[in-house]
């Protein structure tokens, strides 16, 4: 196996969720894409961190996972609230905020 | 593939004795201020559960005492820079850094002024406002003294994720809730992009050792300044930094976000946001800065995102009416105006003033926001995500002390000479007259001129009374609009800072020439 496989796969995963969260209109996929965003990087920091023979990159791997799990636990509290107002977490339901 | 003789990761296998020398470095006096406010942050959280509720407001005045002595503490230590090299060089101590802890406490203190007077009259927890602001507040010290990326992307995620808990605080406001989502949105995709961008230097730098510090990454750019990946994210680091700082087109996030969240949020966001894209910059593009050698590389890049912030924040910012719209965009200009400093900086001519510059334009920005912000806080409207220009109609008859302040602050973003903005302004337009960008010039020129017209709108709305206003269809007088009075704390505050305003504009140039860190 090539790092380019990986490297293939791991900007595959950063522009599914990136489009994910650009044309998805589901707060909650949304936030799906967003760790899909997170988990293509971390897979591509590993695979740097096997081509080059070290270990910076997988560890830095540990630090982004908890700040992913952090983001979005905070997410979630922001997504259930809303919907606590709402009913819905449908994005487009969200537009009061205007001049 | 693995070279011969060498076993899984063995090439880097750690001994005993170079742990025990990494070890060493964990100099942990150097961290006394962050760790102090994240201990004031975490008591005030535990008591908050234990006290009872008369208690409370001891509690955060307790907490605000505590910052203030570690202001003190900072202020009169002698502690300076230090060549020494701190936890295995991850963390550096410089004068510049240093400068950050203080910016940022005082910053944080008048956040404490702006949140005391926006929780009057509102039902909502207090306590914790305070804790997430302390522990924010540490992650930008921090992040002013990282010197590894691994560091970097730590300190910047615990801003990041404690400004969406800040964002959200009214937790019975829609308005609040959505501009949080909207935040943490656009704010979860630039954390992936800045991810993106440290993983493709470290895919390009690799092998060496401690390849996520910045100094190997420096060396690394200094001999392959052609390298694709580190370029490609080289560029994703400068999208992510352009997001932070609110600069066209990652500006998108901060009409909507600042409208939404409680008015002590958005003052934060905008002046420690900002600033902390500043840091970041210094860090990327200062004379040691990372990213030095790819300055060229670079450079018509963060020309073109300086001109098109400066041009589209001032024009967009003349049709809002919200304040808290316009305040965004004014501050999306005044990124843009701070980016001049950078460039010149990047190009790195004989000008060795222009950081002690970008650092005044960034001490007027604070004052003069917090100036502004303290008028809007004091005034407290009941919508907090609708504090129109027209609500502040007439304000001068009633309250002439705030109109006084509101005009004091607001000149001072506009930029009018007497005050501290100007000076600021004005030391930016002499750098890019010096470094020969004329263009850059011409258009930061025009902004200054746009900006006034919507900034002196308000001060209009505030000295003049309209007498069609106050009637309704048939000709009956409505009710008067009444505007709540500044308490004689707030008053001593706001002269203190009026007149912090107008001293440094008059003698600033001491300033420039002692905050020349470079």
């Amino acid at each position: 196996m090539l790092i380019s496989h990986f490297l293939i796969v791991a900007g595959l995963l950063f522009a599914i969720g990136f489009f994910g969260v650009m044309l998805r209109t589901n707060a909650l996929v949304m936030l799906m894409s967003l760790e899909l965003m997170l988990n293509g990087v971390n897979l591509m920091l590993v695979a740097f961190s096997r081509q080059h023979l070290n270990m910076d990159g997988a560890l830095f791997v540990f630090f982004s996972i908890t700040v992913a799990a952090a983001e979005v636990a905070v997410g979630l509290a922001i997504v259930v609230a809303l919907f606590r107002k709402k009913q819905t977490v449908d994005v487009n339901a969200f537009k009061t905020l205007n001049n | 593939m693995p070279e011969e003789g060498i076993t899984k990761f063995g090439k880097y296998a750690m001994d005993y004795s170079s742990l025990v020398s990494i070890s060493d470095t964990h100099n942990w006096i150097a961290l006394i201020p962050e760790i102090s406010l994240c201990l004031i942050g975490l008591f005030l959280l535990l008591a908050d559960v234990l006290i009872p509720p008369g208690g409370k407001p001891w509690l955060i005045r307790f907490g605000v005492g505590l910052n203030i002595l570690l202001l003190g503490y900072l202020l009169f230590s002698k502690e300076s820079a230090s060549a020494e090299v701190l936890f295995g060089g991850m963390i550096d101590v410089t004068s510049l850094s240093q400068w950050f802890r203080g910016f940022f406490l005082i910053t944080q203190l008048g956040i404490f002024w702006l949140a005391g007077n926006y929780f009057k009259n509102r039902a909502l927890v207090r306590t914790e406002f305070y804790a997430v602001v302390n522990i924010v507040t540490a992650g930008m010290m921090l992040l002013a003294h990282s010197s590894s990326f691994v560091v970097l992307f730590v300190a910047l995620e615990t801003v990041t994720i404690g400004l969406y808990v800040l964002v959200a605080y009214d937790r019975n406001s829609e308005f609040s809730l959505e501009s949080a989502l909207k935040y943490l949105v656009l704010g979860g995709t630039n954390t992936a992009i800045l991810l993106m961008g440290i993983a493709l230097i470290y895919g390009a730098v690799g092998s060496v050792n401690d390849p996520l510090s910045f100094e190997s990454v420096r060396a690394f750019l200094a001999e392959n300044p052609d390298n694709l990946l580190a370029k490609m994210g080289t560029l994703a680091l400068f999208a992510s930094v352009a997001f932070k700082v609110g600069l066209v087109p990652f500006h998108i996030w901060i009409p909507d976000v600042y409208q939404g969240a409680p008015t002590p949020t958005t003052a934060l966001l905008s002046i420690a946001s900002k600033t902390v894209g500043f840091v970041l910059l210094f860090l990327f593009f200062g004379e040691s800065g990372v990213f030095q050698p790819l300055a060229s590389f670079l450079f018509p890049f963060v020309l073109w995102v300086t001109l098109i912030s400066l041009i589209y924040g001032n024009v967009t910012a003349l049709g809002y009416t919200n304040l808290k719209r316009l305040l965004g965009m004014s501050g999306v200009s005044h990124g843009g105006f701070l980016m001049i400093g950078v460039l010149v900086y990047m190009k790195m001519g004989e000008l060795n003033w222009i950081s002690g510059a970008i650092l005044f334009y960034l001490m007027a920005y604070m004052i003069a926001s917090l100036v502004v912000f303290g008028v809007m806080s004091i005034l407290n409207f009941e919508k907090d995500e609708d504090q129109d220009l027209y609500d502040y109609n007439g304000l001068s008859e009633k309250r002439p002390f705030l109109a006084g302040a509101l005009t004091i602050g607001v000149g001072s973003l506009a930029g009018i000479p007497p005050l501290v903005g100007f000076m600021a302004k004005f030391a930016f337009l002499v750098a890019a007259f010096q470094s020969k960008m004329y263009l850059l010039l011409g258009v930061a020129l025009f902004a200054v001129v746009v900006s006034i017209f919507y900034y002196f709108k308000w001060i209009r709305e505030a000295f003049y009374k309209d007498p069609i206003r106050g009637l309704s269809l048939d000709g009956e007088t409505q009710e008067e609009p009444s505007f709540k009075g500044a308490s004689y704390s707030d008053i001593g505050i706001l002269i203190f800072l009026g007149i912090l305003t107008i001293l440094l504009g008059v003698f600033p140039m001491n300033l420039l020439s002692v905050w020349n860190f470079s």
